[in-house]
């Protein structure tokens, strides 16, 4: 019996993006009008796009999480950018911030097409998209919970 | 597989890389800010060392000019006036005035004598350190104020001159504290060489140091003689440890590695 966990993948993306925007809210933006604008436009276009679909919540939104990927993207070059620009740490690898860093750079980078063709890939060449997932998004996908797990370990900085 | 796999294939492997990329790219930044910071951080320490120095030496430069003064113009003319004195037998003065004030003249002169010699002492230059040690410790002795006994483990080499003055300098320091703080009623002078360079010992039955007081007064407002200690050693590049022998006597070993001993021009 296939059991549906899609409506489990877009509520997880959903909650994912909302903790990483906030965990990246005091890092990276200056302003609190310009997190929130970021923060409900994207919500509010997965969450449309979402519900606008065929199968609605039971079916998972590629492009939705795309955007995730994209705006991840954006937050990690900017992470990156901060931690050089205040050298509040010496040693990178001490940085919680640096590791959660890397780790969704590197799952962004190897999920972002991914997600973006992934509905074409599916009509056009199965094969290929198991190839790619299993050898871009599954080792990313670990790569990032290492990073994550790494980054939980160290200290706070202040 | 269709072109769009084959750029879709490639276009994930060059964002893995551009990911990649961007990583190694931030850490090699930090390495050389790292470096830079390294670098600034010597070049500072060795400006504050010869800030450091050239304090010093400027303090030894003044307390040489007041010692010639006393004792080349201040000690001469007092000299004279007592020559005076002596000459002038049959004057209409009372004698007993004269007297009182020849012995007034001759306690300043040998006062004087005694302020120049330890402003500028002479047997530091002339004999090296190990004799001046030894001289210090006799006038310790003469004092009566506690015992001292200098015991000379392996003769001392003559080094540097400013490496002699600072060490006599801080063996002055420390025997001044063990006298005022410590209430100690006899110290041990022990001077000596081994692998690590030049070493002095000072044993004392007082109330002293140790290691982790030591550390605590420096880094305390006041405490200008162990701040002296610090900077004079620091110049030198010598270091002190204060610790407990088993005995429960209170130690302090100055060692002056070889490197810093040779004879330098002074800045």
């Amino acid at each position: 019996m296939h059991v549906n966990y899609d409506w489990a993948s877009n509520l997880f993306v959903v909650v994912e993006f909302f903790f990483l925007s906030f965990y990246y809210k005091n890092k990276i933006f200056k302003n609190n009008v310009l997190f929130y604008t970021v923060l409900s436009t994207i919500s509010t276009f997965f969450i449309v796009q979402t519900l606008r679909a065929d199968k609605s919540v039971w079916h998972f939104n590629t492009y939705g999480s795309c955007v995730f990927c994209l705006t991840y993207i954006i937050y990690c070059i900017a992470g990156m950018y901060a931690l050089l620009k205040e050298q509040k740490v010496i040693f990178l690898d001490r940085s919680p911030l640096f590791w959660v860093n890397v780790g969704f750079i590197l799952y962004s980078s190897g999920s972002f097409l991914l997600f973006l063709f992934k509905i074409y890939l599916q009509e056009t060449d199965m094969a290929l998209l198991r190839t790619l997932w299993t050898v871009f998004f599954l080792p990313s996908n670990i790569l990032k919970n290492i990073a994550l797990a790494i980054g939980l370990r160290k200290k706070i900085e202040p | 597989m269709n072109h769009l796999s084959i750029l879709i294939v490639i276009g994930i492997m060059a964002m893995m890389v551009l990911a990649f990329g961007l990583i190694l790219f931030v850490i090699m930044y930090q390495r050389r800010i790292i470096a830079h910071q390294m670098e600034l951080k010597n070049v500072n320490a060795q400006k504050e060392l010869e800030l450091v120095q050239a304090s010093i030496q400027s303090e030894e430069e003044e307390r040489m000019r007041i010692a010639s003064e006393l004792h080349d113009d201040v000690g001469a003319t007092l000299a004279s006036a007592r020559l005076f004195l002596y000459k002038d037998k049959n004057s209409q003065f009372d004698e007993k005035i004269i007297n009182q004030s020849k012995i007034l003249l001759d306690e300043s002169i040998t006062k004087i004598r005694n302020i120049s010699h330890k402003l500028q002492p002479a047997t530091l230059q002339h004999l090296g350190l190990e004799l001046s040690l030894q001289a210090l410790v006799e006038t310790l002795n003469k004092s009566e104020i506690m015992s001292a006994t200098h015991v000379v483990l392996q003769p001392l080499p003559r080094v540097a001159d400013n490496v002699e003055l600072a060490v006599y300098r801080v063996s002055q320091e420390i025997i001044a504290n063990i006298l005022k703080h410590a209430k100690a009623t006899s110290v041990t002078l022990e001077t000596g060489v081994n692998e690590a360079g030049i070493t002095i010992l000072f044993t004392h039955d007082g109330a002293g140091l140790t290691q982790e007081l030591y550390e605590m007064q420096i880094y305390k407002k006041g405490s200008t003689g162990l701040k002296n200690i610090v900077n004079r050693l620091k110049s030198i590049n010598a270091t002190i440890h204060f610790y407990v022998d088993d005995f429960y006597f209170f130690r302090a070993l100055i060692t002056i590695p070889f490197a810093s001993t040779s004879k330098s021009e002074p800045i």
